[in-house]
């Protein structure tokens, strides 16, 4: 974090774009209907979920795929990912560059324990969660007293170590990863729920179920105190921590969260591919979920979603440029962040923020400029 | 509004031969002094005389290099910025510092928060005592808000607040964290004369709710009026502390403030 300025008060001032506008009057509206009109509102969004992998609209999306496979990987997993480094990225400000490392312990937690202990898919998803997290905090525990690029230096650090670990570990079977991976048990005869080799369909219903489930708990932490804790912490750490936020916790927090969403979809993505290796964890992977979070509007989840969307779909879409549409994806993200800088949905919270650049970051006042805490001791909670 | 339950005039903040040093600087000399319950306590001091330094000590920000400081009877030592606001002690900002993308009654809720337990688990499955925690700081920041006479709508961003209005919200999250000592650090810079007459009611108002107040400031006018005693500081070291005429006849106070040259002719 700068040490802006000086000791001039600022003034703080807004500009809203109509977009942003419109944005927040359409949330309004959706909070303000009624209780059976919302529930109304909710099934729609389900049955068109359920519709989305048909052939027609398929035929449209992408032609040179198979679109229910697309569906799951990259678009379903790309939004499962963005929503848990929202947590991170957006709501707490926090720059995570490794955020890969969470999908791979995921993976690697439903390769192990699924082919060498014959556990089975739900059993794993709690140990496979648990495990990100866990290492989500041994990761957050020391580095996160750093701010800014020192800590994206770590957790970039962070990612090319776990994906080294599992290129060299045995049990993790080396470069040539882990094969036999089980499915999901499947749940009676109905074919979207028989989780076999060909249909990705039933894969992409179950990843349906765990986005909504992260949709759910994170709006009821948004608008909780922590929720409101991890926004003052990025809008002006020091003031947050003065206020009465205990900011290392609820950083902490923010980290073991992101990396649990991170973890789940990696358990889910292992339970389908039936073989995993460390080349499906790059950090290019890392760098693209960050894309996602950036390019739909940092801190908020429809943009988050409608960028994953976007940065998984596109490429696909566009296959028949062969090699080309890896060029045109980053002129189109370059064009977008110039005309769009908040995102495409930008967070109403953030959303002022790029137009005048005011945060924290200022200094406390009086005689010593830095505004830094005495970071040598540690939490006691 | 207050929680604490010393009575008026007893010890409520005490600082004892506090030190601080940074690198070859020594910011704050052996200065001691006591806040007392009940009591409107003004810090005054030409420029760089160190007093932000005390403040921020006070709340955590640095560690005393030497002697200590205690709140209430419990020395705050090792205590994190954030847990020695939970102890009831709440402080503004020299330069404001509110959070600008949240609007006035977050900003109020943050303060507010200041009263609950309840962190992830209990957001997640919205416990019920999670429900009553989020219920009470909503109503300490509502409290809060309109203790302070805060005019603007509760779901503008703080960002678009006149000057004003930034400077009551700052207040008003302070107060929501329920304190018994509230630190306020040149609330009136930047004020017209009109906006000082109800800044100074405000004060005073605050102080009769039963919340001490530590007021750092320039305006000698509002000083003089408002305080029961001042500290003075001069280079990081006290020169004074008294009511506030014996402060103004003090001739140690007049050199510090009118300079040697002046004082002696």
């Amino acid at each position: 974090m700068s040490m802006s300025t000086s000791g001039i008060t600022h003034r703080y001032r807004s500009a809203k774009a109509p977009i942003q506008k419109a944005n927040d009057n359409l949330r309004l509206r959706w909070r303000n209907l009624p209780f059976p009109l919302r529930v109304l509102g909710y099934v729609v969004l389900i049955a068109l979920a359920m519709l989305l992998p048909a052939q027609s609209i398929g035929n449209i999306m992408a032609p040179q795929s198979d679109w229910p496979t697309i569906l799951f990987y990259p678009i379903g997993s790309y939004i499962l990912l963005a929503l848990g480094l929202n947590v991170v990225v957006g709501l707490a400000g926090m720059l995570d560059l490794g955020y890969v490392a969470f999908f791979a312990i995921g993976g690697y937690t439903m390769a192990v324990l699924g082919v060498n202990y014959n556990w089975s898919f739900w059993e794993i998803l709690p140990v496979g969660i648990a495990a990100a997290a866990l290492s989500g905090v041994i990761l957050g525990a020391p580095t996160l007293r750093l701010r800014g690029d020192y800590l994206a230096i770590v957790t970039l650090g962070f990612g090319e170590i776990i994906q080294r670990v599992v290129n060299n570990l045995t049990v993790t079977g080396g470069p040539t990863g882990i094969s036999g991976i089980p499915h999901p048990p499947s749940v009676g005869t109905l074919s979207f729920l028989t989780y076999g080799v060909l249909d990705p369909r039933p894969y992409y219903y179950l990843e349906v179920v765990m986005i909504a489930l992260v949709l759910f708990f994170s709006i009821r932490l948004e608008n909780s105190r922590v929720g409101r804790g991890w926004v003052a912490l990025r809008e002006d750490e020091d003031a947050a921590e003065i206020m009465g936020v205990p900011t290392f916790t609820f950083k902490i927090w923010a980290f073991a969260i992101g990396a649990s969403v991170g973890g789940l979809s990696g358990v889910v993505y292992a339970a389908k591919v039936i073989a995993i290796t460390p080349e499906n964890y790059p950090l290019l992977l890392s760098v693209l979920i960050l894309v996602c979070v950036v390019l739909g509007g940092s801190g908020n989840r429809a943009g988050v979603i409608l960028g994953a969307f976007l940065v998984a779909w596109l490429p696909e879409r566009f296959r028949g440029l062969a090699n080309y549409r890896i060029l045109f994806f980053g002129a189109m993200l370059v064009i977008m962040m110039i005309f769009r800088p908040g995102g495409l949905l930008p967070a109403r919270r953030r959303a002022s923020e790029f137009a005048h650049g005011i945060g924290g970051g200022q200094p406390l006042g009086g005689e010593i400029q830095s505004g830094q805490f005495e970071d040598d001791e540690d939490e006691k909670e | 509004m207050s929680k604490g339950d010393l009575p008026l005039g007893a010890t409520l903040l005490s600082l004892n031969s506090v030190l601080v040093r940074f690198g070859g600087v020594v910011a704050v000399n052996q200065v001691s002094f006591e806040a007392k319950v009940g009591e409107i306590l003004a810090v005054i001091g030409p420029n760089g005389a160190g007093k932000t330094t005390v403040f921020n000590t006070v709340t955590g920000v640095y560690t005393p290099t030497e002697g200590d400081i205690s709140f209430a009877g419990r020395p705050l030592a090792g205590l994190k910025p954030h847990q020695i606001t939970r102890l009831g002690l709440a402080r503004t900002f020299q330069n404001i510092r509110l959070f600008p993308n949240m609007t006035v009654l977050e900003n109020a809720m943050i303060g507010g928060d200041a009263g609950s337990k309840s962190t992830v688990f209990g957001a997640m499955f919205k416990t019920p005592r999670q429900r009553r925690e989020e219920e009470a700081s909503r109503q300490s920041a509502l409290d809060a808000l309109s203790f302070v006479g805060m005019n603007a709508p509760l779901g503008r961003e703080a960002a678009g607040l006149s000057y004003g209005d930034q400077r009551r919200l700052e207040i008003a999250r302070a107060l929501a964290t329920k304190p018994q000592l509230i630190l306020l650090d040149e609330p009136a810079a930047g004020m017209n004369p009109a906006e000082k007459v109800d800044l100074q009611r405000l004060i005073l108002k605050i102080r009769d709710s039963g919340v001490s107040v530590i007021l750092i400031e320039h305006d000698m006018g509002l000083v003089m009026k408002i305080s029961d005693r001042i500290v003075v500081l001069d280079f990081g070291k006290k020169i004074a502390d008294g009511l506030p005429e014996e402060v103004r006849e003090n001739p140690a106070v007049i050199v510090a403030y009118l300079g040697a040259e002046d004082a002696a002719s």
